[in-house]
C-alpha cells in the first residue's frame, strides 16, 4: 500500500514538472522575538539514591532578555494549469550557532471539482482546525506560538503537524458547506525522524462543516501505530517498551471572519496509546483562544491551555510523556495590525506544570520513599514582530 | 479665534468640494461567461472563490482580478461589494494561498490592463470604472453589475 502510495505520488509530481509553470508566487514570512522569563521549580527530580530515595532540590532560572531570529519561511506556490497547484515552504532558523533548514511542505494539488481534489507530497496533517490554518505563517496566526495542546514535536509537543503521503478532500459540500480530508500518510514519527521504513500506511480524516460565514465545526481522527524499539516523538524516552496502536481524536470549533469583531477557537485533543502488553495510556488537552477586534488595528486576546498526559499521579504515557503531567498555561496578548503584512504582537504568559513521580517500590523490600510532585512554574514576556512579502 | 474657525471651516468646505466623487464601477466577466446579470452578494463569492472555485457553465477557474495599487476604484469595489478592508482582502488571499496553495488575485496598474485580461481570460471577473468602458471595450468584456 505504501508503495503504491510513493509511486502515485512520485508520477503525479512528475506529470506537474511536465506541466508549464505559469504563475509564480513567492513569499517571505519572518517572525523576530523578543522574549524574558523566569522559572522556578519546586522539587526538581535529581536522581535516586543507593537507599532508594528520591533527590530532589529547588531551582530558579532568570533568563537575560534575549533576541530570537524565529523562523524564515520561504513560500512559493505556482499554478501550473487550470487545475493544478504547486506549492513548497522552507524554514531557515538559526539556534545556538547552528543553522538549520527544512522542507515543511512540498506537495502537488489536483482541483477535479469542489467537492474532490487530490493532493501528494509532504503536506499538514489534517487534525484540528489550528494546525491547517496558521502553522509557520505567523504573521497570519492570532498568537505569537501555537497552542501548547497542539505543538509540534520540534516545540516539545505531540502533534505530527504535517506527513508525507496522499489526501483526498472536498469542501463546499450542500448548504451547510460541508468538508472532508482524508491523508493516506507516513504517519506519526520517531524522534529525528518522520519516516518509517516499514509497509504500514496511518490514515488521518477529518470532516466538518460551515454553517455560517467564518463558523467552523469539525472532527478529526488520526490513526497510526506504536513500534516498539523507537524513541517517542519528543525523544524523553529513547526506546519504547511495546508495540501498540495510537488515536487521536479532535474535537473543533471556531469562529474566525475577518468581517465580525469576536474571534473563538476551541479544540479539544484525546490521545490514547493501546500498547498490546502494557495496556492504555490516555491523554487530553485542549485550550480555548478569544479575542476581540476593537478596531481595523487593535485585537487583545487571550488563550488558555490545559493538558493531562498519563494518569493523575500513577503512570505516564510512554509515547508522550514517561512520567504524568499536567500543564496549565495561561496567555494573555495584544496584536497590532499594522498592514496584512505586518503585524506585532506582545504577549505575557503563565504556565505552570506538574510531573507526578510515583513512590519508589523495591523488590524484596517494599516501600522506600515516598511520591511527589515536581512543580515547574514560568513567567514569560514576548515580543513578536511577524511580516509577509 | 472666530477667525480661525472660519478659516477652518472654509477649508473643510473647499476640501470637500474637491474631493474626488466615489466612482461608479462596472463588474465585468469575459464574453464567454454565460452569466449576465449577478447581484453583489454574487460578485463577492465569485470574486473571493469563497463557494466555487470554477465557473458553474463554462467550468473554468474562476480568477479574480484587482487593482495593483489603492484607487479610488478599489476602494469602492471593496467597501460596497466585498464589505472589507484593503488589509482583510490582502490576508484572506495570503490564508488561501498558505493553505491550499490556491492563486491569489492576478493585479492590474489600469483598468485598460484589466479589460484586456479579462478579454482574454474565460474564467477572468474584475472592475473597473464605468467611464474605461468604451464601445470598443464593451464589445470585449460583458458587464455584470454596475455599482454606483
Amino acid at each position: 500500500m505504501k508503495k503504491i502510495i510513493v509511486t502515485v505520488s512520485i508520477c503525479a509530481l512528475l506529470w506537474a514538472g511536465f506541466a508549464q509553470a505559469q504563475d509564480t508566487k513567492i513569499r517571505f514570512f519572518g517572525q523576530p522575538e523578543l522574549s524574558n522569563y523566569n522559572t522556578t521549580s519546586k522539587n526538581n527530580f535529581v536522581g535516586v539514591n543507593g537507599f532508594g530515595q528520591y533527590l530532589k532540590k529547588d531551582t530558579t532560572y532568570q533568563s537575560k532578555t534575549n533576541f530570537n531570529t524565529g523562523n524564515y519561511v520561504l513560500f512559493v506556490t505556482s499554478q501550473l494549469n487550470d487545475r493544478i497547484s504547486v506549492l513548497s515552504e522552507l524554514s531557515f532558523n538559526n539556534k545556538g550557532n547552528t543553522f538549520n533548514y527544512e522542507v515543511q511542505r512540498l506537495m502537488l494539488r489536483y482541483y477535479i471539482s469542489d467537492h474532490f481534489s487530490i493532493r501528494a507530497g509532504k503536506m499538514f496533517t489534517p487534525v484540528g482546525y489550528w494546525n491547517n490554518q496558521y502553522t509557520l505563517g505567523l504573521v497570519l496566526q492570532p498568537t505569537i506560538q501555537r497552542p501548547m495542546a497542539i505543538r509540534p514535536v520540534s516545540e516539545g509537543g505531540v502533534l505530527q503537524y504535517r506527513d508525507a503521503g496522499i489526501q483526498f478532500e472536498g469542501e463546499n459540500i450542500s448548504k451547510a458547506r460541508i468538508f472532508y480530508k482524508l491523508l493516506l500518510g507516513n504517519g506519526i514519527g520517531y524522534y529525528g525522524s518522520n519516516d518509517k521504513n516499514d509497509n504500514h500506511v496511518a490514515v488521518t480524516a477529518q470532516a466538518g462543516f460551515e454553517p455560517v460565514e467564518g463558523l467552523k465545526v469539525l472532527a478529526s481522527g488520526m490513526f497510526d501505530r506504536i513500534e516498539k524499539g523507537k524513541a517517542n516523538p519528543n525523544g524523553s524516552i529513547a526506546s519504547l517498551p511495546d508495540d501498540g496502536k495510537l488515536q487521536l481524536i479532535t474535537l473543533s470549533a471556531a469562529y474566525m471572519n475577518s468581517e465580525k469583531k469576536p474571534e473563538f477557537i476551541a479544540e479539544y485533543l484525546n490521545q490514547k496509546s493501546k500498547f498490546d502488553n502494557i495496556g492504555t495510556r490516555s491523554s487530553y488537552s485542549y485550550y480555548v483562544y478569544g479575542g476581540y477586534k476593537i478596531n481595523d488595528k487593535i485585537t487583545p486576546y487571550a488563550l488558555y491551555n490545559y493538558t493531562q498526559a498519563g494518569a493523575n499521579a500513577t503512570e505516564g504515557d510512554p509515547y508522550f510523556s514517561p512520567i504524568p503531567v499536567k500543564i496549565n498555561l495561561v496567555t494573555v496578548g495584544v496584536r497590532y495590525k499594522f498592514s496584512s503584512s505586518f503585524i506585532a504582537k506582545v504577549e505575557y504568559e503563565n504556565n505552570t506544570e506538574k510531573y507526578h513521580y510515583q513512590d519508589i517500590v523495591v523488590e524484596g523490600i517494599g516501600k522506600t520513599d515516598d511520591g511527589f510532585t515536581n512543580t515547574v512554574n514560568s513567567n514569560r514576556f514576548r515580543f513578536q514582530l511577524a511580516f509577509v512579502f | 479665534m472666530k477667525k480661525m474657525i472660519m478659516t477652518l471651516s472654509l477649508l473643510v468646505v473647499v476640501l470637500t468640494a474637491f474631493a474626488p466623487p466615489t466612482p461608479e464601477i462596472a463588474v465585468i466577466v469575459n464574453k464567454e461567461n454565460t452569466a449576465s446579470k449577478l447581484t453583489a452578494g454574487e460578485v463577492k463569492l465569485y470574486w473571493l472563490r469563497k463557494i466555487k472555485k470554477r465557473w458553474p457553465d463554462i467550468n473554468k477557474n474562476i480568477k479574480p482580478v484587482d487593482r495593483k495599487a489603492s484607487c479610488s476604484e478599489q476602494e469602492a469595489f471593496y467597501a460596497k461589494v466585498l464589505g472589507m478592508s484593503a488589509s482583510d482582502v490582502e490576508t484572506y488571499f495570503t490564508q488561501k494561498q498558505y493553505e491550499s496553495a490556491e492563486k491569489p488575485q492576478d493585479k492590474f496598474a489600469s483598468d485598460a490592463a484589466i479589460i484586456d485580461f479579462v478579454a482574454e481570460e474565460p474564467g477572468a471577473i474584475g472592475f473597473v470604472n464605468i467611464s474605461s468602458l468604451s464601445a470598443e471595450a464593451k464589445a470585449r468584456v460583458k458587464v455584470v453589475l454596475t455599482i454606483p
